[in-house]
């Protein structure tokens, strides 16, 4: 984790944000067919905070994200997250990337369905190249005990309830130490008051880890545990100061 | 390795029935080519066992002993060729006998003792002497029919003593008594009584090569032709043909194995796509997604070989002897690892299933 420190040190000495999208825009097909999913979007963002990205599906929200992921490659602009420019990464360079960098929170939880709790923490700990079992299976242990599910640990997910599989999709982006989290949706299968639940956990896991998260949602009652949010319509981007509703709801 | 075994231990259900299937098939091959093996060692143990490198038909037998008739005379003119260091005259005859448990059907051998076309499979006893005319050898499976060193065992009305037992070394699925030329004659002429007129003959000539000496370098003589033993036992009427159509069924019953299993795991592959395309997103490399979709093949295929060995083991053991049935450790073997390599092979084509998932789709859908 020295890419980490050397990182968190170069925010502190240069005021350098951890994230920094500048100018990216994507699109699908070519000529007159040619969509335009994400138009000349920029943000940036400190590490330490949890920012929402808004908007209707279809919006380009989950392109962007999926570009701030590694999950997708920009047509033009760049992405950078500490020193690492993700926006000229090969494919390969992506996987140990994700792997490594980055934390995600899907809609479903998408844990793996015959692994246990412990287990599917385990798993990913597994993914990067020089990994400690050891201190994997500790910080498991450790993970699985601050969100509450030490006595749920050996039960695979099928035996959880749907807040408890939420938790567990959130150690288990926690457990590579990533310095950036991204969440899709998180509240999308749970009840309002779960869902409040599962976000206030994220920020402030986000916030004491002094992790850099994003958390893509339509839902506008979760914009209240961020500290930033960016609104996009029609692929354009726009920072909200969060008091003005935002354009589809 | 973690996804793999977890999968199979946690997800048991699925598993068993490729499980099974994979069983089954090695079990109906293993089956087919026990039945395969049975067939043409049954058939084909005389020239097997026979210390003779090749044989001279009459040209009109087509390779076949029981067609087959040679003057006396040839036998001498063979042995004045070069790169033939022994021939010897060899008589058969299919017919019943009477051994100590009752009827029999048998092949007598009527042989030269020290010549050519002389079985080297003796287990015990020894092979009758020249012109011990009342002696005979006998395959084990007459043994098995109640016969024993000793025991009399009578084809007309001729009787011979067992003075011998040979394994491996029957003739078209008949257990065969090995004796000498005069007996067989007799023998021959007491229950064929249209052969008691014919001069003097044999089936055919057993010959033994000098090294470097081939059937085909032989010049016949006149009237004959010459067949190596390998050739002359595929010649048995019915034993290529029986060889082949199993064989087909068997590559063909491989080739639905690597279907099965292809489709087994394409089918697995397609509803996990979703997992999959979360597991790539966090990170997991193809090449590891696809060593766990091999890993299971292999351990279910070899799971699966090993129980359809141990039924095939079992039916081997239930099945009356009348089922000439033969469990041989080579085809044992070459048959596991062609059952495995075939599940490998199908196994692969989900692998380029794999490949294409994107892991973008694990977030909301690529183009939202």
């Amino acid at each position: 984790m020295t890419t980490n420190t050397a990182a968190a040190a170069d925010v502190q000495q240069t005021g350098r944000p951890i994230l920094e999208v500048l100018n990216v825009t994507k699109t699908y097909g070519e000529g007159h067919t040619a969509v335009t999913a994400v138009a000349d979007a920029s943000l940036s963002v400190e590490e330490g905070q949890f920012v929402s990205l808004l908007g209707p599906s279809g919006s380009g929200k989950t392109t962007l994200i999926s570009m701030i992921g590694g999950l997708l490659t920009p047509t033009s602009g760049t992405i950078r997250l500490g020193d690492q420019m993700v926006s000229d990464m090969t494919k390969k360079e992506l996987t140990s990337l994700r792997a490594e960098r980055v934390g995600f929170v899907f809609q479903s939880s998408n844990l793996v369905p015959f692994l246990t709790a412990r287990e599917n923490l385990l798993y990913v700990a597994s993914l990067p190249k020089n990994h400690n079992r050891k201190v994997a299976a500790k910080r498991a242990d450790e993970l699985l005990g601050e969100l509450g599910l030490s006595d749920r640990a050996n039960n695979i997910p099928e035996k959880l309830s749907g807040g408890e599989r939420q938790r567990v999709a959130i150690g288990r982006a926690l457990m590579n130490d990533p310095d950036l989290i991204l969440v899709d949706e998180p509240t999308a299968a749970l009840d309002t008051a779960l869902g409040r639940q599962v976000v206030q956990l994220l920020a402030r896991e986000v916030k004491q880890r002094g992790k850099t998260g994003i958390m893509v949602t339509h839902d506008l009652r979760m914009v209240e545990y961020t500290d930033q949010v960016f609104e996009i319509l029609d692929g354009h981007l726009t920072k909200s100061d969060g008091t003005t509703p935002p354009a589809g709801h | 390795m973690m996804l793999a075994f977890a999968e199979i231990r946690r997800a048991r259900g699925r598993f068993i029935s490729i499980i099974g299937a994979l069983a089954l098939i090695t079990f109906l091959v293993l089956t087919l080519s026990a039945l395969s093996d049975g067939l043409f060692y049954g058939s084909t143990g005389a020239y097997r066992s026979s210390n003779a490198n090749g044989y001279a038909f009459s040209s009109d037998a087509e390779g076949s002993l029981i067609r087959s008739r040679v003057p006396v005379t040839d036998v001498a003119k063979y042995q004045q060729i070069p790169g033939v260091t022994k021939a010897s005259g060899v008589g058969v005859l299919l017919s019943s006998g009477t051994g100590p448990n009752g009827e029999l059907d048998l092949a007598v051998f009527g042989i030269e003792p020290g010549g050519a076309g002389v079985p080297t499979t003796l287990t015990s006893g020894r092979l009758p002497e020249p012109g011990e005319d009342n002696a005979a050898a006998v395959d084990k499976t007459v043994v098995d029919k109640g016969a024993g060193i000793g025991s009399t065992i009578k084809v007309g009305d001729r009787a011979v003593t067992v003075v011998g037992v040979t394994q491996d070394s029957n003739y078209q699925l008949q257990p065969t008594i090995w004796t000498t030329v005069p007996t067989w004659r007799a023998m021959q002429s007491s229950v064929r009584p249209e052969t008691r007129g014919l001069a003097p003959n044999y089936s055919a000539v057993a010959l033994e090569f000098a090294s470097g000496t081939t059937a085909a370098s032989i010049p016949p003589v006149n009237g004959t032709a010459v067949l190596s033993t390998e050739e002359a036992a595929l010649a048995i009427p019915g034993v290529k043909e029986q060889r082949s159509t199993l064989n087909s069924i068997i590559y063909t019953t491989l080739l639905v194995a690597a279907l099965v299993v292809a489709l087994f795991f394409a089918l697995i592959v397609l509803e996990k796509r979703e997992l999959f395309a979360a597991l790539k997103a966090l990170g997991t490399s193809t090449r590891r997604l696809a060593n766990t979709v091999m890993t299971q093949a292999l351990v279910a295929s070899v799971i699966g070989v090993i129980i359809g060995i141990v039924a095939s083991r079992i039916l081997g053991l239930v099945l009356p002897a009348q089922v000439p049935t033969l469990f041989r450790t080579e085809s044992l073997i070459q048959i596991s690892i062609f059952t495995i390599v075939a599940s490998v092979i199908g196994a692969l084509f989900s692998l380029r299933r794999i490949a294409r998932i994107d892991p973008a789709t694990a977030l909301g859908g690529a183009l939202q």
